[in-house]
């Protein structure tokens, strides 16, 4: 923010440091350990009269010296001068804190090459004693070099109380410093073992390289072995979260544990190889395949150490990306574009959004990413975003996995960012247009009422209903399935509801199959089916998400009556928009690519084997799993709690289009699920059912009641809605607590608000719309219509294609019984209703 | 684009910003000392090997076995200074060093020494030019160069030429000390290596007045009797070159070290003027923030006066009158 950011592209993120570090931290521990290898073989040497020995250390010592002063030096100058490219605002704290320890560590490393210097040009020219104590001055040098550097890269890990006092004792004398110098002093000098098999198998003579090389064994294997409890005490040294973050295998830096745990027993079977085959090519090939695994072993470890610091350079005090922690309520509130200096646009518009987003993928994100280059590219990882996706994924960054630091910025900021990498870094235009629907006429004229002896009203009790396009990967549930639920009236004076004596069956889409029988139910006193073929397809295979269902009322196979309603089903789920994939080629909704990309998705972050699972042919079901009450896996949430509590982190702060995302609601798609009068007046989901913020945190709530501990670990991201306080919302189970309608319709009278209040949820599934009846029995929704397409409601692909029953016992697309239409079922007029208050009032929201 | 405004905000410093001047001047001079060595000794291995004269063999050898040293604690001793320039310059040199830094990162991987200072001198005049900064606005990939700074090319000279006399009169001592192990015609070569440092100092007249001529002209004349402690420490670096390169005439190699060393710690406060005077009008070290903590910079006193202790025993250890193997 303080300083301009170098704007690199291939060679972005930490590639430049993690190339030069690694080799600088090899070489450099090489020197220290290297030091104590020299004078301890140079005395053994003496002490057993070998002068072969002695002169090993010589020529073992030339080479010493080309690798660790010459390159030691100028990599850890090299290291400097990267920090300070990359990440100059922490290289400067750095610098100023530490300025006499680096300045100590300048005179300790001087010392070191004086030592060093005299140790080669002298030898053989002075007397034993001498020498070997130069040499232990080397060793002495080497090693206070390695306490400073040691003291501020534990530093930069666990800070402790410098983050409250700035002390310079307190940062130098951290939590992790002396473990760390433990493990890296054990380190160090495993090293130096295993570089001198590099040498010791070049030698000729026999016994003289097998002695050196049985010399060399030791000096890796039990450093390693002492390693072993430092590395143990260095762990128990760091904080809850990083110990948690190793733990957890979070999924950034499980690569790393793996890279550290798996070059271990590469290390141990070359040096089994090099002792066994004591001749030729063999013995010096696995010398140089044991200083690579030492390579990456070091390399390894640094990674997990600088991932456990994750999302920090300094922990707790500056995110990796350089912004310091202090900064960000005030980068959060004026937006980052007028906080940083080094920027050209302060003020972010249509013309500019690209520039502007260019500028901020500068500022947050090219400290770790590169765009098309080897380290931590943006390109495979953004990929499947749209704008909108990307929006969504950079709100919810760093929240939940805690590795990436969160964004920071304004709303406005953040879209700039989403779309200068969906636009400009993937050349992608945003918002696909809107789906033409071609128009499916439907046969709605009504039964004439005088001759009509029989009233058939039929709902579905899920206006929309979604399902998986590529089950063969996942699906949410089993199987799609729908209920239908079916009530007869024999119109009369006082009309009989008919519940017995008659049967009634079904068809789908006219005439699919054979007709299904509906089964009379005392809980609903309807006839009840349960539909298991569900395609979102026409007889001639195009896409049509709301196929029809004729139900037909027989007695002695005399038909009574007839009507059709729609079954609402779509493949049309929004995944793809965050989770990548073309179209299907099927029909709207995701590809197989999409949906494996879910699965790898939650493989990673679950550390799950569903990818694996399907390619051994057994597709995966979401509720196999994420039941709400499954006894075996008491912390697993339910699958609504998961999905929306998941997704409500990302997708906060959004409204209704957060809805959108993913179910087939949108006003675009080819489903336009949200149909009913209420859309048709303007109300959005959240007016009945809060934001997704309030939805998620509701469930959550219930699953944090059960213990479920993942459930508080979402919801504390939760906030964006200002209706939600997770002290206040109560908790909902999924399916059974939804909205009811008399929350706004309070006794049955128009509404003061549209805003629905929370937490006053239906208690049972029982109470929900779907199920119940009013006083006189008869249905909610066989009246109103299904949930979401209540009557009138306008369906896309043809605009009374879910009014049909209305339409054909009342001859209009409105409730039925409303505005004083007793006759539907009534053959005379009534004084006054008993099914609800006013249910024969006047409709209000005419056409 | 207001440059004050892009220049960053500095963090505090442990201990009064005088003490670290002085650390920056110390182990400055002590980095040039070395720098100059290396590369005057380098450029005149170069030229001997261009001349492919048998007679200059020896001194190519010689030369080639002591860079290796030389570049070691030239690294070692540019460290230092680089520390504490970033401690009292820091919000310059950072940014400097972004605007350019592929060549800056470059400075490191490129061996050849005259990039290297070339580089160098690049990146310390954009550090005193913010103004020049606004061009990152289009420029943001590091690539930047100050090329059109005037006083560029005259002042890489300048320490070239310098890298060149002082790299002579390492020569002339080396061929000198060789001269008392009974060297043949060690007192000719070390002759011509004195050559080399008058004739370089001679030129060196010639590139600092250009480069004093480059220097803006409100810089330059707090030199010729603006400010009184300016112009007498530049009065007192010229008179100690020409009582050098008199001395070096002369042939009187150690008095003409001593002289050279003195003018090189006159002229490296003359820099540091220099400095100062471009930042003058946004900042000045003296504004630094200080957050006192006097601990650390006595543990880098004390360990600083130990290492020396165990350096001169180790010298000691390695070249005492008896310790020397007898064959």
């Amino acid at each position: 923010m303080n300083y301009p950011i170098w704007e690199r592209t291939l060679a972005g993120g930490g590639l430049l440091i993690a190339v030069i570090a690694v080799v600088h931290v090899y070489v450099a521990h090489f020197a220290v350990g290297g030091g104590f290898f020299l004078v301890v073989t140079e005395w053994m040497g003496y002490r057993n009269k070998r002068p072969d020995i002695v002169a090993y250390v010589k020529t073992h010592s030339l080479f010493f010296l080309l690798v660790t002063m010459v390159f030691g030096a100028i990599t850890g100058v090299g290291i400097w001068f990267t920090i300070s490219l990359l990440s100059p605002g922490v290289t400067s704290i750095l610098i100023h804190t530490f300025v006499f320890g680096w300045a100590t560590e300048w005179v300790f490393f001087a010392g070191e090459i004086v030592a060093l210097l005299l140790y080669w040009y002298r030898f053989g020219k002075i007397s034993e004693k001498n020498h070997l104590a130069i040499g232990l001055f080397y060793v002495l040098f080497g090693w206070l070099s390695l306490f400073m550097v040691n003291g501020i890269i534990a530093f930069m890990l666990t800070p402790g109380r410098w983050l409250e006092t700035g002390n310079f004792w307190d940062g130098f004398f951290n939590p992790s410093m002396w473990p760390s110098l433990g493990y890296r002093t054990c380190i160090a000098l495993m090293f130096a073992g295993i570089f001198g098999f590099v040498t010791a198998v070049f030698i000729k003579d026999d016994r003289q390289r097998k002695t050196l090389v049985n010399w060399c064994v030791w000096w890796t294997v039990i450093p390693f072995i002492l390693s072993c409890p430092f590395l143990f005490w260095y762990f128990k040294a760091l904080s809850p979260d990083q110990q948690e973050m190793i733990l957890r295998l979070s999924p950034e830096l499980s690569d790393a544990v793996t890279f550290f745990v798996f070059t271990i027993p590469l290390l141990f079977i070359g040096i089994v190889v090099m002792v066994a085959r004591s001749r030729g090519g063999v013995q010096k090939t696995a010398a140089f395949v044991v200083l690579l695994a030492g390579l990456g072993y070091m390399g390894g470890f640094e990674w997990l150490r600088e991932g456990t610091r994750r999302p920090y350079l300094i922990y707790g005090h500056t995110y990796s990306n350089g912004i310091a922690v202090d900064q960000e309520t005030a980068i959060n509130e004026a937006g980052i574009l007028k906080t940083a200096r080094w920027v050209n646009h302060r003020e972010i518009s249509e013309e500019n959004m690209l520039a502007a987003g260019r500028e901020i993928f500068r500022l947050l994100c090219i400290s770790c990413h590169s765009v098309g280059g080897p380290a931590n590219d943006i390109l495979p990882l953004t990929n499947g975003f749209g704008a909108f996706g990307m929006d969504a994924q950079l709100s919810g960054q760093g929240k939940l996995s805690g590795y990436m630091p969160r964004f920071m910025g304004t709303e406005q900021d953040r879209m700039a960012l989403a779309r200068f990498i969906v636009e400009a870094l993937h050349g992608k235009k945003d918002a696909p247009p809107a789906v033409e629907i071609e128009p499916r006429p439907v046969d709605v004229s009504p039964i004439d009422p005088e001759t009509n002896r029989y009233v058939l009203l039929v709902a579905s009790t899920l206006g929309m209903h979604e399902f998986s396009g590529a089950p063969e990967i996942w699906s949410l549930r089993p199987s799609p399935r729908a209920t239908i639920r079916a009530q007869l009236i024999r119109r009369d004076e006082t009309p009989e509801h008919v519940m017995d004596g008659v049967s009634l069956t079904y068809t789908v889409s006219d005439n699919q199959g054979t007709p299904g029988e509906m089964i009379f139910s005392d809980a609903h006193m309807a006839f009840s089916a349960q539909i298991n073929t569900l395609t979102p397809k026409d007889e001639d295979g195009r896409f049509n998400p709301y196929p029809l269902v004729t139900v037909t009322a027989t007695e002695d196979d005399r038909i009574l009556a007839r009507t059709r309603i729609t079954l609402p089903v779509t493949t049309e789920m929004g995944c793809s928009s965050c989770h990548g994939g073309n179209a299907a080629s099927t029909g709207p909704g995701m590809n197989e690519e999409t949906a494996l990309n879910v699965l790898r998705a939650h493989d990673r972050r679950s550390r799950t084997a569903l990818v694996r699972q399907v390619s051994k042919g057994m597709p995966v079901t979401c509720t196999a799993c994420h039941e709400s009450d499954a006894a075996d896996a008491p912390h697993r949430l339910n699958l609504s709690s998961a999905m929306h509590g998941f997704h409500a982190v990302y997708l906060s702060g959004k409204g209704s289009e957060a809805c959108g995302a993913c179910h087939a609601v949108g006003n675009t798609g080819a489903t336009r699920f949200y149909r009913g009068i209420h859309h048709e007046i303007g109300l959005e989901c959240s007016n009945c059912h809060g934001t997704m913020a309030d939805v998620a945190a509701s469930l959550l709530m219930a699953d944090s009641e059960r213990g479920k501990p993942s459930a508080g670990r979402i919801m504390k991201w939760l906030t964006a809605s200002p209706k939600t306080d997770a002290k206040e919302i109560a908790g909902r189970r999924p399916w059974v607590n939804l909205p009811k309608c008399l929350n706004c319709h309070v006794d049955f009278q128009p509404p003061d608000t549209d805003e629905a209040p929370l937490n006053n949820w239906s208690q049972s599934e029982a109470a929900l719309f779907r199920s119940r009846t009013d006083d006189a029995g008869i249905l909610c929704i066989n009246c109103h219509g299904s949930p979401h397409a209540l009557y009138p409601a306008t369906n896309p692909y043809n605009l009374d294609r879910d009014n049909i029953p209305a339409f054909q016992f009342q001859g209009s697309p409105y409730p039925i019984g409303s505005d004083g239409g007793c006759r539907v079922c009534h053959t005379a007029v009534m004084e006054e209703t008993i099914h609800h208050f006013d249910a024969s009032a006047a409709f209000r929201n005419t056409r | 684009m207001e440059f004050a405004f892009l220049v960053p905000a500095p963090d505090p410093i442990p201990i009064p910003w005088m003490w670290l001047q002085g650390l920056l001047l110390a182990t400055f001079v002590l980095h040039l000392l070395f720098m100059n060595a290396m590369l005057g000794t380098g450029i005149i291995a170069l030229v001997a090997m261009f001349r492919r004269r048998a007679s200059d063999l020896p001194v190519a050898k010689a030369i080639s076995t002591t860079l290796p040293t030389l570049i070691a604690f030239t690294v070692n001793t540019g460290v230092a200074p680089l520390l504490f320039i970033h401690v009292l310059y820091g919000q310059f040199i950072f940014t400097s060093s972004i605007l350019m830094a592929i060549w800056w990162l470059s400075a490191v991987g490129i061996l050849l020494i005259a990039y290297y200072a070339a580089y160098l001198s690049n990146n310390m005049t954009l550090m005193l030019s913010p103004g020049r900064w606004s061009r990152y606005l289009d420029i943001p990939g590091g690539s930047l160069l100050n090329l059109a700074e005037p006083m560029l090319i005259p002042r890489y000279l300048h320490f070239v030429t310098a890298s060149v006399a002082v790299g002579g009169l390492v020569m002339a001592w080396i061929w000198q000390l060789k001269g008392r192990k009974g060297f043949a015609d060690a007192e000719e070569k070390s002759r011509q290596a004195m050559g080399w440092f008058t004739g370089a100092t001679a030129v060196q007249f010639a590139v600092g007045t250009i480069f004093l001529f480059t220097l803006p002209r409100g810089i330059r004349s707090l030199f010729l009797g603006g400010e009184a402690t300016a112009t007498f420490l530049f009065a007192a670096s010229i008179t100690g070159a020409i009582v050098a390169l008199y001395l070096g005439v002369r042939r009187k190699i150690r008095s003409c070290t001593a002289a050279t060393v003195t003018t090189i710690i006159l002229m490296a406060l003359v820099r540091d003027r220099v400095r100062q005077a471009f930042l003058a009008p946004i900042f000045s070290p003296a504004e630094l923030p200080v957050a006192l903590q006097t601990g650390p910079f006595v543990l880098f006193l004390v360990s600083l006066t130990l290492c020396i202790a165990a350096v001169m025993l180790m010298i000691r250890l390695a070249f005492g009158r008896r310790q020397e193997i007898r064959p």
